[in-house]
């Protein structure tokens, strides 16, 4: 009964577009590094569903090619991510994106020292 | 494939289901632990579309490594990476954003028409798949082995230790 009101390309789109949109609103909302890679793979694999379909869709098997594809692609993001994420849970102990990076004193401080003045050299040279 | 829309429907409300209480879970053990299951959905989900190939490549990559180094990582943050919770401005914030994403995608969709299938009766055959990936997406299959290579050394790279930090 429920196959004839609902077609399997219609169900396979809708849950592709709530997917995206889930995991954009994760991206947003969460602090947490972690999560927002989390996210992340959530949209990536609303656009392999969307892949999948469309290559029904013209009944070429290209659709599947590129999402196993996007499918490795996602592999290399998770592991550099991660290696990002761990790399930020050593500076700081929360885990959180917004807080700003404490940077060591001296290094910085030489630095913008630095560009200041190059920047208000810059508009003498253009009036030269 | 209309046969196949329980099915489709059941995978489909997992899928989504665990979706959404990944994003709103508080503890990151319990996101991973959804997005594991989430994976499994859309496997199940591509095994009913009819492409077998990619349910299991989507088994044995996503949630055989990629969920799974999720949750090791999970496990080797201080705290479990607890994080501070979030304000409803923020929450607020996020769903206007998804909102204004969805309404123009769910705009083109409804207005999608399912194409004549000229070529339905095409194979969705491995053979098929395979014969796609090394033509015409040759390139960009073998380039695919470079990008991994990269990330490997990128990671590496991100992890270690620079001398600087070690002397303190």
């Amino acid at each position: 009964m429920i196959a004839v009101v609902v077609s399997s390309t219609a169900v396979v789109l809708v849950t592709a577009i709530a997917l995206f949109g889930l995991g954009i609103a994760g991206l947003l909302s969460r602090r947490s590094p972690i999560a927002m890679l989390m996210s992340i793979e959530l949209m990536l694999n609303a656009g392999n569903l969307l892949f999948v379909l469309g290559g029904q869709w013209h009944g070429h098997a290209g659709g599947i090619a590129a999402a196993t594809l996007v499918l490795v692609l996602g592999a290399a993001e998770a592991v550099v991510g991660l290696a990002l994420a761990l790399a930020l849970f050593r500076s700081r102990p929360a885990a959180d994106v917004d807080t700003p990076l404490q940077t060591p004193a001296p290094a910085p401080s030489e630095s913008t020292a630095e560009a200041p003045t190059e920047a208000r050299r810059e508009p003498a040279e253009v009036n030269a | 494939m209309n046969d196949r829309v329980v099915p489709l429907l059941i995978t489909c409300g997992v899928a989504l289901l665990s979706g959404a209480g990944m994003v709103m879970a508080r503890r990151l053990v319990r996101c991973a632990c959804l997005l594991l299951v989430h994976s499994l959905a859309i496997a199940a989900t591509y095994w009913c579309m009819t492409a077998e190939f990619l349910a299991i490549a989507q088994v044995v990559v996503y949630t055989g490594a990629i969920v799974v180094l999720f949750l090791f990582v999970v496990l080797l943050l201080p705290e479990g990476g607890s994080e501070p919770r979030t304000t409803t401005g923020r929450t607020l914030l996020a769903l206007i954003g998804a909102g204004a994403l969805l309404v123009p995608l769910a705009a083109i969709a409804a207005g999608s028409t399912e194409p004549t299938r000229a070529g339905a009766t095409a194979d969705m055959s491995v053979a098929a798949v395979a014969r796609v990936l090394f033509g015409p997406l040759l390139v960009p299959f073998e380039l695919t082995a470079l990008l991994l290579l990269i990330a490997i050394v990128g990671a590496v790279t991100l992890w270690r230790r620079s001398p600087a930090q070690e002397r303190r």
